[in-house]
């Protein structure tokens, strides 16, 4: 059983779709542009960070090298150095004066450590900076000469040099002495030791970035000195970028650690963002189809609870229309008005068509009290009359017992025009009787019509109304006229009598609508009024009356029902 | 539900298909590399220092740059003082040029270092070139650099000077050192010498040692001790100036062309120099003074190609300036003599001075050609500088000279 679902719980998914797909989308996209452009610009940076270092490693290299170059060149300390290795130095003169030379070096240039001179001869001369001393150092003397070819020969020391109490690590930098004259001519070699902090300070990245310095695999100028003499795959953790770069002065690798933190974060913050934006968007598209909805539901529920208060038999019940509806709902709600209306109606028509019906039942019970002794009665008045020759009392009762046995046999049901002619001519017999003249009736009926079908006693009420009213004050010949005209759907019953007519304002009381609603009036005119509840009942709408008088002179009443042929349709009574 | 359901699909497609359109527009913006073809650079160091050679080599390297996709050669000057240690050291450091144009005289002394390209075979030319030119150059009978023009060493007297003075060209020795005497005023000098230690102040000087019939090799004859008793003899009176031991030939050329020295031993190439410093200047060049034989010295400049990566190209720069129609193109704008005699022959028509100075140059003699040259040119230039400026004997300096140069053929035996 597939479960029932309202307008707004099929409308809500698609809204939301069409919201959270496109941004989802957008969000997607977004993201891997932003992953891509992030992930360029940390590129470049570490581009730019690793070619910084580069390039200023190779310009603290490039001034201390120039140094070193300067005195492996200098015309002087060549000719010292070739003088101490001829032996021609008994006093030490040549030495001290070499000493000091590399003292000033050393002195005038932050961050040269020591110098050492290690001659061809195999001599060493050498100024200690750290301990300030040319002639005691625990390691300036024990620098060793590295095999040197042509230009410079770079060594990073991982064991670090104590002096006093500081621990310090170096850069050795070593270079030929060269005698232009004869650059084959081995004179000796040079060692600068340069503060590793010169190193970390070129190697600077701020925060961004750490470098490291790598020679042989090992670690040899760091951020943290802790880090020297291990191998990049020791310090390496996660979360970080390594990429490497050779300078080519030295043949040492610059490691660069680039720290992905920041790329993650924004990346991350960026998602957040995103999904909030999709909630946001989600909320306001809910929010909308809840606000938007609800005025048509609201209506609509109303229109709903308005068909239940119907379904319970509340015909009263009425949708309050107004202007702020849109036309849609205004059209529903007019229809179901009218509708509603309608229904009433209908149901009032039936409910008194089913309260006549049951009157004239009562009716037909009162009047069936016992026809038989009624009918024996009147016969034996009527052959005591004949024994006594009164002939006319005799013609009285037939007539009389004529029109019980005419009435109480299936009263209001069906009958022919020609019976209900006939028994009309008895009934006048007998008024006349009553009233003591003379009725002459005449009748001007097509043979077409008498065979049509008509509701029994329908014309009564207008004979006896004519007789009774008209005639009571009448002098002279009294005359009734009834004529009948026939259409294809209707016969048009003229009655006339040559009354005294009525005035014009009963005539406008008995012609208006308001002539039933007038209680007093009508049980004055008993007649009437039951006559046009019959019409109405019989016929609905399509039988009507009225009436035309001129007082002193005659009354009319014209009487429309529907034409139906002998032996069609049927009683609805 | 069914007609809301399709509907909404295809409003959702929709969406989709824009955003994918929207996404694709983004995403594949193009990522364009342009492409630039790297040209290898060519090193060429020199030493030239006045403006007409400098300008003359650097439209000879830009017409060859224009003229080629592959290299681009790039000058560097050195001076004359550094060149030959800065060309050494950069033998030693093993970050030499690709080209060095080098004093003949040192050539040898380079060579013995790091040998230069041997060039024999490739550059077809050097069969027509001098062979004061080429033998500079020329080991075991290969040669191994490409001469860049020849000079040689003249006297310059200022014209005007001497006229003033009643004075004429003084072809002795005795008259040189007259003219030097009446010449020299407070403002004047008299005569003045190339003396700043360095190559220039031999090139100077040779020509005076030869012209009295010394020789290096007989520094301390009596012969030699005449050329620097000459020189301490005039340094002592006044008449040559005392600045000479800072002067280079350019330095020298300079103060000639602007009237302070009356007379100076200077290479020709110079004459153009003065000419264009000081056009109004009458002066004139000749031979140097001598007591028999005529004398001068030969100068030169050869270039040499270092190996390595760029030898081919190198060689081919060098085959460009070497053809015979373009060496005529720019020779004279070096104010050199052509190293080879059909384009000397033709050189500087029309302009009597410069024509003199290949006259000059058929006087020459040249330079000793060996490694230790160098070495043993420092310690004459050494001698010079003492003999003028010094305080030692003359008869001591030439013998601590002697002594320096006996000990410097020893050690290149």
């Amino acid at each position: 059983m597939k479960r029932e679902r309202t307008l707004r719980q099929k409308l809500t998914p698609f809204f939301f779709l069409a919201v959270a797909i496109p941004i989802i989308i957008f969000a997607c996209l977004s993201m891997y542009r932003l992953e891509r452009s992030i992930r360029a610009s940390l590129d470049r940076q570490i581009a730019g960070n690793m070619n910084k270092a580069d390039q200023c490693l190779d310009m603290v290299l490039d001034k201390y090298g120039t140094l070193l170059y300067d005195l492996c060149t200098d015309d002087e300390v060549i000719s010292l150095v070739e003088e101490i290795n001829r032996n021609q130095d008994g006093l030490e003169v040549n030495s001290n004066y070499l000493r000091r030379e590399l003292s000033h070096i050393c002195n005038r240039n932050r961050g040269i450590e020591g110098i050492t001179v290690i001659t061809a001869e195999g001599r060493t001369i050498y100024y200690d900076h750290l301990s300030a001393s040319s002639a005691g150092s625990s390691w300036a003397s024990e620098v060793t000469a590295p095999a040197v070819t042509e230009g410079p020969v770079y060594e990073g020391i991982t064991e670090p040099v104590t002096s006093g109490k500081e621990s310090v690590y170096m850069l050795r930098i070593a270079r030929r002495l060269v005698d232009y004259e004869d650059i084959h001519k081995e004179v000796g070699t040079v060692v600068m030791s340069m503060n590793e902090d010169l190193l970390t300070e070129a190697l600077d990245a701020w925060d961004i970035a750490e470098n490291y310095l790598v020679h042989d695999n090992l670690i040899i100028s760091a951020p943290d000195n802790n880090d020297i003499g291990k191998t990049i795959d020791e310090i390496k953790k996660e979360e970080y970028e390594y990429t490497s770069v050779v300078n080519e002065r030295t043949g040492f690798t610059i490691y660069n650690r680039q720290s992905l933190k920041a790329y993650h974060d924004t990346f991350y913050e960026q998602g957040i963002f995103w999904l909030l934006i999709t909630a946001a968007a989600v909320g306001i598209v809910f929010v909308l189809v809840y606000v938007l909805t609800r005025p048509y539901l609201k209506e609509i529920d109303t229109i709903a609870d308005a068909m239940n208060e119907v379904e319970q038999g509340n015909f009263r019940t009425e949708v309050a229309v107004n202007d702020k509806m849109p036309v849609e709902i205004r059209k529903i709600c007019n229809g179901f008005n009218e509708m509603v209306k309608h229904i009433e109606m209908l149901i009032e028509q039936v409910k008194a068509a089913i309260l006549e019906q049951k009157n004239a039942e009562l009716s037909a019970l009162e009047a069936q009290i016992d026809p038989h002794f009624l009918y024996n009665t009147l016969d034996t008045i009527n052959w005591k009359a004949i024994e006594r020759g009164e002939f006319e009392i005799s013609e009285m009762v037939g007539a009389l017992a004529d029109i019980l046995r005419y009435t109480v046999k299936n009263a209001g049901g069906e009958t022919s025009m020609e019976q209900e002619l006939y028994w009309l001519r008895q009934y006048i017999i007998l008024q006349s009787a009553k009233a003591g003249k003379e009725i002459l009736v005449r009748l001007d009926v097509p043979d077409s019509l008498r065979g049509c079908r008509i509701h029994k006693l329908l014309l009564q009420p207008f004979v006896e109304n004519a007789i009774k009213h008209g005639m009571k004050r009448k002098e002279g010949e009294c005359r009734i006229d009834i004529s009948m005209h026939g259409t294809e759907h209707q016969i048009h019953i003229i009655i006339t009598d040559n009354g005294t007519g009525m005035d014009t304002s009963t005539l406008a009381r008995l012609n208006s609508q308001e002539f039933e609603n007038d209680t007093e009036y009508a049980s004055n005119h008993l007649g009437i009024t039951n006559v046009r509840k019959r019409l109405r009942l019989y016929y609905g709408e399509q039988a009507d009356v009225y009436f035309e008088s001129r007082p002193g002179s005659y009354t009319k009443v014209h009487l429309f029902i529907p034409a139906v042929p002998a032996g069609e349709g049927g009683t609805r009574a | 539900m069914r007609r809301t359901g399709t509907s909404a699909s295809v409003i959702l497609i929709c969406l989709l298909v824009v955003a994918l359109a929207a996404g694709s527009i983004t995403g594949c913006k193009k990522e364009e590399k342009a492409e630039t073809k790297e040209k290898a650079e060519l090193v060429l160091w020199h030493y030239w220092d006045l403006p007409h050679q400098r300008r003359t080599l650097e439209a000879l390297v830009d017409d060859y740059n224009q003229s080629q996709d592959d290299v681009r050669v790039k000058t560097r000057y050195i001076p004359d003082a550094d060149f030959k240690k800065e060309l050494a050291l950069s033998m030693a450091d093993g970050n030499t040029p690709d080209i060095a144009l080098v004093d003949s005289v040192d050539f040898q002394f380079f060579n013995s270092m790091q040998p230069f390209v041997d060039l024999t075979d490739d550059i077809e030319e050097l069969g027509q070139y001098l062979p004061a030119a080429v033998e500079p150059c020329t080991a075991e009978g290969r040669t191994l650099g490409l001469p860049a023009g020849l000079n040689c060493t003249a006297l310059f007297y200022n014209a005007d000077m001497f006229e003033a003075a009643g004075l004429s060209v003084p072809g002795t020795w005795e008259a040189f050192y007259d003219a030097a005497r009446l010449l020299t005023t407070d403002d004047i000098c008299g005569y003045a010498q190339i003396a700043l230690k360095g190559e220039e102040s031999l090139y100077a000087f040779l020509p005076i040692l030869w012209s009295m019939g010394g020789d290096v090799d007989a520094i301390d004859s009596p012969e030699s001790r005449q050329a620097f008793e000459l020189l301490r003899k005039m340094a002592r009176s006044g008449y040559l100036g005392k600045e000479s031991i800072s002067l280079t030939g350019s330095d020298l050329a300079g103060q000639f062309a602007d009237g302070k020295v009356a007379m100076m031993f200077n290479s020709i190439m110079m004459a153009d120099h003065i000419r264009e410093r000081n056009p109004e200047l009458d002066f004139g060049m000749t031979y140097l003074p001598s007591d028999g034989e005529r004398v001068s010295a030969v100068g030169g400049e050869i270039f040499g190609v270092m190996e390595g990566d760029n030898e081919k190209a190198s060689v081919a720069f060098l085959r460009y300036i070497s053809e015979v129609d373009r060496l005529s193109s720019y020779i004279d704008g070096l104010g050199l003599l052509a190293p080879r005699k059909d384009v000397m022959d033709r050189q500087f028509a029309g302009d009597a001075l410069l024509r003199g100075g290949a006259d000059i140059f058929k006087t020459a003699r040249m330079r000793e050609i060996s490694p230790e040259w160098p070495r043993v040119s420092a310690v004459i230039a050494e001698a010079i500088d003492e003999a003028i400026a010094g305080g030692k004997s003359v008869e001591t300096i030439l013998d601590e000279t002697s002594g320096a140069i006996r000990g410097i053929r020893e050690g290149a035996r």
